[in-house]
């Protein structure tokens, strides 16, 4: 299998298990509550509690290394500020949490407009290399043409699918937030429509 | 649309970005355009990867303390 049907049945097979979360989340609201509360009645408080303390360690460890590549962006760009990496890290922390201090709207709002510029930006990306492409294969010795042969190693390739489904990760987080979500009958179609 | 944008940006990149630079690049966004354009173009993807990064920081930030509130 090539890249890019990895890529295109993973971007199938990724959305399918999150919107099964996401559809399992309206249906039972408190659905962390209700999987830690399982695994209490299960196995004891002990487990329900580690569940979750585990799934917040995990998602402010996830933050933290968000923000510390930010840093290191910033170092890129600004080769003065190396040696402050890990104090910019923390004061955009800071930054974003008095952001979101100030309500739910606002931060949604920008949320909102970060998607676009993204997938904007995505776009022209695409549009200049596909315009370098088109191009370049009218003469013979583009310079950008290289042939990448498919590799037949394991590990390099279960290397390559955790690549592909870390990129389409993350949707599933809107279960966090389906206790807002009033009219999921309309919302739930119209996401999977843009993916 | 995602799955196109996503399929279309690997495609881009696998194709401008000789093999041996892709191996070695921790941005390769960045290198495909700093290798086509020069270094100049590569700190706008590099500020454009930020943008993209602020947005994962933002919804990390909204949706952590749930899990902890919960």
């Amino acid at each position: 299998m090539d890249h890019f049907t990895t890529m295109a049945r993973s971007g199938y097979l990724c959305p399918a298990r999150w919107l099964c979360a996401i559809e399992l989340a309206i249906s039972m609201p408190a659905w962390l509550v209700l999987g830690m509360y399982m695994l209490g009645g299960l196995f004891g408080d002990y487990f329900g509690f580690v569940t979750g303390i585990t799934s917040w360690l995990s998602t402010v460890s996830a933050l933290g290394f968000g923000a510390y590549t930010m840093s290191e962006y910033i170092g890129l760009l600004m080769p003065s500020t190396n040696n402050y990496i890990q104090i910019i890290a923390v004061l955009m922390l800071i930054l974003l949490t008095g952001f979101h201090w100030m309500g739910t709207k606002s931060a949604v709002k920008s949320q909102e407009i970060l998607a676009v510029i993204k997938a904007v930006g995505l776009l022209i990306f695409v549009a200049v290399l596909l315009h370098i492409w088109r191009t370049t294969r009218r003469t013979t010795s583009s310079k950008y043409s290289v042939k990448y042969g498919c590799t037949t190693d394991f590990v390099g390739y279960n290397r390559s699918t955790q690549a592909i489904f870390y990129t389409y990760d993350g949707w599933h987080t809107a279960t966090y937030f389906t206790e807002e979500n009033t009219d999921p009958a309309k919302t739930l179609p119209k996401s999977r429509s843009q993916v | 649309m995602i799955i196109v944008i996503y399929i279309l940006v690997n495609a881009a990149m696998l194709y401008a970005l000789p093999k041996e630079m892709l191996l070695n690049s921790k941005l390769a966004a960045a290198d495909t355009i700093s290798y086509i354009f020069g270094d100049g173009f590569s700190k706008i993807i590099t500020i454009f990867l930020m943008v993209s990064i602020l947005g994962i920081v933002n919804a990390q930030i909204m949706f952590a303390p749930r899990v902890i509130f919960q």
